[in-house]
């Protein structure tokens, strides 16, 4: 199993919701985070007074699938929150040791 | 009903199976239609056969029955069971008979245990219960419901009477508080709203426990709990105390059926229950409302009103000594006739209020005069003035100084929210707004809200007052909204179109216009409050799905907003109905995408010129580019004159010029005195742009910035950006940002000659523009491409600057359209004293500030009119003329741009 995490701009996440739900990803998990990467933040000013954006609004979705199905997930993620401007986002992947379905006690790529 | 359910016979070990089998019969009882008292009374009356059957079993053979008694104690005290509840037991008993008390217990409560009841129980003396009733609230509470189940009547009568004379007597007042406080403590966990979407049906506000605490404080203070009992000495209408026992009841039948159906003690009203709970009660969904959310009305229906009676009776009764209703009635003051004003309370004397009701614009003084001065109105008013309102016709409402009043509220500042929703609570909120009459307790059926459309709206309005407290973009926005009656009123009716089919935004439109009409609003007032209602969902959904760094969507956005004061009232309002939407729900990842989001429309609408920049620092950095520039040109220049030059430099573009740019402008204006016109060129490489800068004067060429785009126009340049700058003595500086799509590797030097001199001669009149567009046109210039149009938008904005009227154009870009606007505004004999022209992608989005010849702003609403029309007229017959086939997408915003906005 992997686990996927990708932070993306945060108009993009219909897009790839809708994307990963028709690849056959039935369950994620969304949060809105806040940071920055090579970005740094930005400033912005309203009526002679700066305003600092330090940390950039994202959205981040993790979404954990059976190892076969995750180059998928991660070109179609590409695919659909690619903007090409600066502030795309980024892709985490990582193997993952365990998933369990807490109401059945499933395990493995069962619980998924 | 109870009588059929089988009685067991006395003797026999009552078993598991037994209680089951009553439990059952009750249970199938209330399934067919018994009423919430029947069960309770029911499960009551089982109970107690237990218990008496269990103690009799006890005494059957070795105790005296002396000197011991069982005692029902809380709910169970009150024969109000539910199907699961616990059950409170007392062994009350004389000092001698300790043993025997602490044996029967045991044995008793072993049986209780083995059945499956969940039981809290005690085992006292008389002395015991008179100590810790003193000390310990929660006990005395449950002492003051004992009731007498089996053994000594008289022990029990002994402990009765004296518990009632040294217990539940003393310190009422300290009691109620601290019952009071109890409660609020349990709000904070249970929900401190009565509409919380999945409540507890007994701790959450509104719910039993409310009206429980009503009946421990009438027990504390009447020595009561019977609701006709404290009807008849006046503590309750005749109105208050039916409304509680069709609460009970209501409340009772629905924990019953929960209780029945988890098989335990489930006091949540979930969602799930909701739908099953609806569907077993015979409610029908309907096309706009769900059986589920009629349901979920009645249910807050009730516990509305039982919270408010509730809180209204617990205050009444801890404020009731004489002596405290001397200090509170002693240093009032008088206000207007009617009012009387004191420490903390607001009230009008009972014997002028015939006189003091009979005008509805009194009601509505009674409630500013209350928000203004922080006083809450009198409980006994309040309880009346649900009926004074109904009394009333709709007329009585309609008087100019009605509808004073409750702008005045809605402006506040301060309390704005709190005056809103103690109007709502008296039934005076619908007489403005007929539609929140119906909204009342309803909910909103998905797992997002967290509130009742009505609590939803009045919630918006106090998230408005409080964020605008906030030392944030947001904050400051809100407090440079000018019209913040307006701001509140969009808020507290934004929602009010939920419930039915249609799109609730579309009602919620035609819910504003009727309103404004209401309230006397004017046209433009009107038109900001059903933009606001209208689009209220706009600003979210751009900032949150579409991506505001493309200049597309922020257009897009800027053109369906069209001034900078309606961008300032959604920015608010998008933020406080958001926030409103529950706790923890507005967060600082959706604030800044608001903001930003904000901020960058902003700048398309407000454009080049900073409308009204109060600020002092940026006021002291003009003072000082200015004395920088007279002490570097000083020896150059006359002082004389450069001094005045300066002064007549706004603030804004000093601050923001870089002071070698302004030296260079005042040594080229310098010169003027041996020409009438100069150009200057300037070609910046990296960006691949030219500026042309014009210096003339006003006074000798009329028109100037329209002639200098149609000949830029006519050369083949496409502005980009345009600034103007009106000097003392009519001086002039106009720069023009331009791209050469003939000359892609920048302009040669005799391209330049070629456009700075036609500048001059157009200027000096030699030349007209029109020969020169003539002269332009070329071969096989054919402008297809884009299939679609946006629709061209004019606003003429009077709000936004204090000393220049701002006409904001939004149309499709087209060669020669900025002369065409510029012309227009020309001959409609406006002067331009600063713009920003803009051109992206395919659009144009032009901000003039503009005044009339004597210099001041447009205020006749027939001029704006006509303004905007000519303007809007002369765009699309220039764009129908090169351009024919072009269908325009018409988009709902009409009542935008139908007409000028005037102030």
């Amino acid at each position: 199993m992997k686990k996927i995490e990708a932070i993306i701009k945060p108009f993009k996440l219909e897009e790839v919701k809708d994307a990963l739900t028709e690849l056959g990803v039935y369950g994620m998990t969304v949060s809105e985070v806040r940071g920055f990467g090579r970005q740094k933040g930005h400033k912005e000013a309203y009526r002679g007074t700066e305003y600092t954006i330090e940390f950039v609004p994202k959205t981040k979705i993790e979404v954990v699938v059976v190892d076969k199905l995750a180059d998928k997930v991660i070109e179609t993620i590409i695919r659909t929150a690619k903007t090409g401007s600066i502030g795309d986002g980024k892709i985490f992947v990582s193997n993952l040791d365990e998933a369990v379905r807490i109401r059945t006690g499933e395990t493995g790529d069962r619980a998924l | 009903m109870l009588e059929v359910l089988l009685k067991r016979a006395p003797g026999v070990p009552w078993t598991r199976d037994a209680l089951e089998g009553r439990r059952q019969a009750i249970a199938a009882a209330h399934a067919r239609g018994s009423s919430g008292v029947e069960t309770v009374t029911a499960l009551t009356a089982l109970a107690d056969d237990i218990l008496r059957d269990l103690y009799a079993l006890e005494y059957a053979g070795t105790f005296s029955p002396a000197g011991v008694v069982l005692v029902a104690l809380g709910g169970y005290g009150r024969r109000e069971l539910a199907p699961y509840s616990d059950i409170d037991l007392m062994f009350l008993y004389e000092p001698l008979h300790e043993r025997e008390a602490r044996a029967v217990s045991a044995a008793i409560l072993h049986v209780l245990w083995d059945l499956g009841f969940q039981v809290g129980h005690s085992v006292r003396t008389i002395a015991d219960c008179r100590s810790m009733g003193r000390t310990d609230f929660t006990i005395r509470t449950a002492l003051m419901e004992a009731r007498c189940l089996a053994g000594d009547q008289a022990l029990f009568d002994e402990f009765t009477r004296t518990y009632r004379e040294q217990v539940s007597g003393k310190r009422v007042q300290d009691y109620v508080a601290h019952k009071l406080g109890e409660r609020q403590q349990e709000y904070g966990k249970y929900g401190s709203t009565n509409f919380l979407l999945e409540p507890n049906i007994k701790k959450s506000r509104g719910g039993l426990r409310d009206l429980h605490l009503l009946k421990w404080t009438a027990l504390a203070r009447y020595e009561t709990s019977s609701f006709e009992d404290l009807s008849a000495v006046g503590l309750l209408s005749a109105g208050d105390v039916a409304a509680l026992w069709d609460a009970q009841e209501f409340f009772w039948r629905v924990r019953n059926e929960l209780h029945f159906f988890a098989l335990r003690a489930q006091d949540i009203v979930t969602f799930d229950e909701q739908i099953r709970v609806a569907g077993l009660w015979g409610f029908k969904d309907l096309p706009h409302l769900l059986a589920v959310e009629q349901f979920m009305q009645q249910y807050y229906r009730h516990s509305t009103r039982v919270c408010d009676i509730t809180s209204r009776f617990v205050s009444q009764a801890m404020y009731r000594s004489v002596w405290q209703r001397l200090v509170a009635w002693l240093p009032a003051r008088r206000v207007e006739r009617y009012f009387e004003l004191t420490k903390d309370e607001i009230a009008v004397p009972p014997d002028f209020r015939d006189e003091a009701f009979s005008e509805g614009s009194r009601i509505l003084r009674l409630f500013q005069l209350s928000q203004s001065y922080g006083l809450v109105i009198a409980d006994d008013l309040v309880q009346e003035l649900p009926e004074r309102v109904a009394a009333l016709p709709d007329k009585a409402f309609r008087d100019e100084s009605s509808r004073r009043s409750f702008l005045a509220i809605l402006a506040g500042p301060g309390r704005v929210s709190d005056t809103l929703a103690a109007m709502h609570q008296v039934s005076l909120l619908e007489r403005f707004i007929p539609a929140f009459g119906t909204v009342r307790g309803l909910m909103q059926f998905n797992a997002y809200h967290k509130y009742t459309v009505d609590q939803h709206n009045l919630l918006a309005v106090s998230q408005a007052e409080e964020l605008g407290g906030a030392n944030s973009l947001l904050g400051r926005v809100y407090r440079e909204n000018k019209r913040k009656d307006l701001l509140h009123l969009a808020l507290l009716i934004h929602d009010i179109g939920k419930g039915q089919e249609e799109d609730h935004s579309v009602i919620g439109e035609r819910i504003a216009a009727d309103v404004a009409e209401r309230l006397g609003l004017d046209d433009h007032e009107t038109q900001l409050l059903v933009f606001l209602v209208r689009y209220h969902l706009l600003m979210s959904n751009t900032a949150f799905r579409r991506d505001s760094s493309d200049e597309k969507v922020v257009l897009r956005f800027a053109r369906q907003v069209g001034t900078p004061e309606a961008l300032k009232m959604l920015f608010v309002l998008t933020a406080a109905d958001v926030a409103a939407v529950g706790p923890g729900v507005f967060t600082r990842w959706k604030e800044t995408l608001l903001g930003e989001l904000f901020i960058k429309t902003h700048k398309e609408l407000a454009g080049g010129e900073e409308a009204e920049t109060t600020y002092e620092g940026l006021l002291d950095q003009a003072q000082e580019v200015r004395q920088a520039v007279l002490e570097r040109l000083g020896h150059r220049l006359p002082q004389e004159w450069l001094r005045k030059q300066l002064e007549a430099w706004p603030d804004q573009y000093l601050s923001a010029m870089p002071v070698e740019r302004i030296m260079t402008h005042l040594e080229w204006l310098a010169k003027l005195a041996d020409a009438s016109v100069l150009v200057d060129a300037q070609h910046d490489p990296a960006l691949g742009t030219t500026d042309y800068t014009v210096y003339t004067q006003e006074r000798i060429i009329p028109g100037i910035f329209s002639k200098i785009s149609g000949v830029l126009a006519a050369k083949g340049l496409q502005i980009l950006d345009a600034q103007i700058l009106t000097l003392a003595d009519g001086m002039v500086v106009d720069v023009f940002r331009v791209q050469d799509p003939d000359c892609p590797d920048g302009p040669p030097p005799h391209r330049i000659r070629d456009v700075s001199e036609s500048i001059v001669v157009v200027l000096e009149g030699q030349r007209s523009v029109e020969a020169l567009l003539q002269e332009a046109n070329r071969f096989g210039q054919s402008r297809q491409g884009v299939p679609l149009r946006e629709p061209t938008v004019v606003q003429v904005d009077n709000d936004s600057s204090a000393r220049y009227t701002i006409i904001d154009v939004f149309a499709d870009d087209r060669q020669g359209l900025l002369y065409v606007i510029t012309r227009a505004i020309f001959d409609l004999g406006l002067s331009v004293h600063a713009a920003r022209i803009a051109t992206r992608l395919d659009q144009v989005v032009d901000v003039f500030y503009v005044t009339d010849q004597a210099g001041g702003k447009i205020d006749d609403p027939g001029r704006c009119t006509l303004i905007n029309e000519t303007i809007t007229a002369r765009i699309e017959e220039y764009l129908g003329q090169t351009q024919t086939t072009r269908p325009v997408v018409h988009r709902a915003t009409v009542q935008r741009k139908s007409s000028g906005i005037q102030s």
